[in-house]
């Protein structure tokens, strides 16, 4: 049985990929997805809107 | 003649010591001898570049048209001219005709620059050693059995064998810094949205920056100054003033404080590289700069949140072209855009919404008590072709990883960083050290490098293949 992560590219994406490339990519993308919401957890508030970096950049130079 | 730095070049034909059409016919000639060999052009436009020279010296009798009047140049292959065929290092662009030109070249023309043409470059701009299956490896003017950097990679070659007196090129992770570092060149990634990126192809909006690959600071600074600034085509484009950057080269840099990180840079650094880093410290101390040991927040998960921008932004560019065209990607550049497609919409904005606070931390904490950081800019002397392409899959990743390991998340954090010579490795390929600084802070980079290159002639040495 497939898991969610697989059927992304085919079911959502309309990207048709070989199991092979699918493998790989679960590969990488599940640690990093899980690092991320991790990461999101423990900093991310519901304040920090992304266009918030271009605006730091241009009061911090 | 073309042993000479780009300002030099520029000065000579402004005084009329040398013509732009004996400085252009010089390089086409040498592109033509070296162009193959080292694989670096992917366009070699002779009869446009005399044309544009003969027209350069009719017009010096009147006054320069600018700072760059008659200087032949030549460009990575993903910036748009109108009429041309821009293919981006790929076969899915192969017949692509712009329809536009690029912000940046208008700029150059506009400052009297002569186009020679195009540059090789990775395919879409997805590699840091310059990786090209389709249309071949660029080679180091160093020594060809090594990479010159990507994913510029024929800017680095063409500027390193002296070909041409310096070169756009972009840098979403690297791309710049790569080959500057690798070809023994000065390339300057600017803050994000400081130089205009309209007509260029894009890999990763939220990461792209568009920036120079000269032989010295003072050339980078030069053309800083020229494609510098706002751009009604590209409203993500700083509108704040661009400052007169060579004008405030002036070599002193006493009571600069160096941020020399405590942690992570320096992690898979070897110790001949180590060695070259420490003599440049060195070289800055000795002309009143203060090195100081800095704190740098976690790099790892930087490079994560830098690593899903690329992938997401780049797959949502690829995405239709992977569902119809997947055979006319490599599988090195299609296997890294993939995982973008992996990754759900929350991850995504997510990596966004952190970015404003680590850049603060980042600053805060790294740059907080000092006014540049001093890291490496490749960690790893520079690798051959076959080191990057042959052997086990493990090694070639790992290699592959290592060489983004101090520059790609600077990206995610838009900061400025230039890429210094530094010196060379027992084999006689370059080493360099890279500078970063606070946002919109490009000056200050190139007055330490500029600095640095008045004491030391690293930038001045030329390949065996110039």
């Amino acid at each position: 049985m497939k898991t969610a992560l697989e059927l992304i590219p085919g079911e959502l994406q309309n990207v048709t990929l070989a199991d092979s490339d699918i493998a790989r990519a679960v590969a990488l993308a599940k640690p990093t997805n899980d690092k991320v919401r991790q990461a999101a957890d423990a900093r991310l508030q519901f304040e920090d809107e992304p266009a918030a970096f271009i605006g730091f950049l241009h009061a911090r130079p | 003649m073309l042993g000479l730095s780009l300002t030099e070049a520029a000065d000579a034909i402004r005084r009329g010591k040398v013509s732009s059409v004996e400085l252009t016919q010089a390089a086409i000639e040498r592109a033509r001898k070296l162009g193959s060999e080292l694989n670096c052009f992917a366009l070699l436009d002779a009869d446009e570049a005399l044309s544009a020279a003969r027209k350069a010296d009719r017009s010096r009798k009147g006054k320069a048209r600018g700072p760059l009047h008659g200087v032949p140049l030549a460009h990575k292959d993903l910036f748009y001219r109108k009429g041309k065929v821009v293919a981006c290092g790929s076969r899915i662009r192969k017949d692509f005709v712009a329809g536009t030109t690029a912000t940046v070249l208008e700029r150059l023309a506009a400052a009297g620059a002569v186009n020679l043409g195009a540059l090789h470059m990775a395919e879409f701009a997805f590699s840091p050693t310059g990786y090209n299956q389709h249309y071949g490896h660029a080679k180091n003017p160093w020594n060809t059995a090594h990479v010159p950097g990507g994913s510029s990679s024929g800017s680095g070659a063409a500027v390193a064998a002296r070909i041409v007196f310096g070169s756009l090129g972009s840098d979403t992770g690297g791309s710049l810094r790569h080959p500057a570092a690798m070809c023994g060149l000065t390339g300057l990634k600017p803050t994000l949205t400081r130089v205009s990126r309209a007509g260029v192809m894009p890999l990763s909006h939220s990461l792209d920056c568009v920036g120079p690959l000269a032989r010295s600071a003072r050339d980078c600074a030069r053309l800083m100054q020229v494609i510098g600034g706002a751009d009604p085509a590209d409203p993500t484009a700083a509108i704040r003033p661009v400052p007169r950057y060579e004008a405030g080269l002036d070599g002193k840099v006493r009571g600069l404080r160096i941020g020399v990180p405590r942690s992570y840079y320096y992690d898979p650094v070897t110790p001949e590289i180590k060695q070259r880093l420490d003599e440049s410290l060195d070289a800055l101390r000795r002309l009143g700069a203060r090195v100081i040991e800095v704190d740098v927040p976690d790099m790892t998960l930087i490079n994560t949140l830098m690593h899903v921008l690329m992938t997401v932004e780049a797959a949502t560019i690829h995405r239709r072209w992977l569902q119809s065209r997947r055979q006319d990607y490599s599988d090195q550049v299609a296997s890294r855009i993939e995982p973008g497609l992996f990754y759900p919409a929350t991850r995504y904005a997510e990596a966004l919404g952190m970015r404003a606070s680590l850049a603060r931390e980042f600053v805060d904490t790294a740059l907080g008590n000092v006014d540049v950081l001093h890291l490496p800019a490749i960690p790893i002397p520079v690798p051959t072709i076959d080191d990057t392409t042959r052997g086990n899959p493990a090694d070639v990743a790992r290699i592959i990883g290592v060489i983004g390991h101090c520059t790609r998340g600077i990206n995610y954090l838009g900061l400025p960083a230039i890429s210094v010579p530094a010196g060379f490795d027992s084999k006689g390929l370059p080493v360099a050290f890279q500078l970063v600084g606070r946002p919109f802070c490009e000056a200050r980079l190139l007055h330490a490098a500029d600095a640095y290159q008045r004491v030391t002639d690293w930038h001045r040495r030329s390949p065996p293949k110039a």
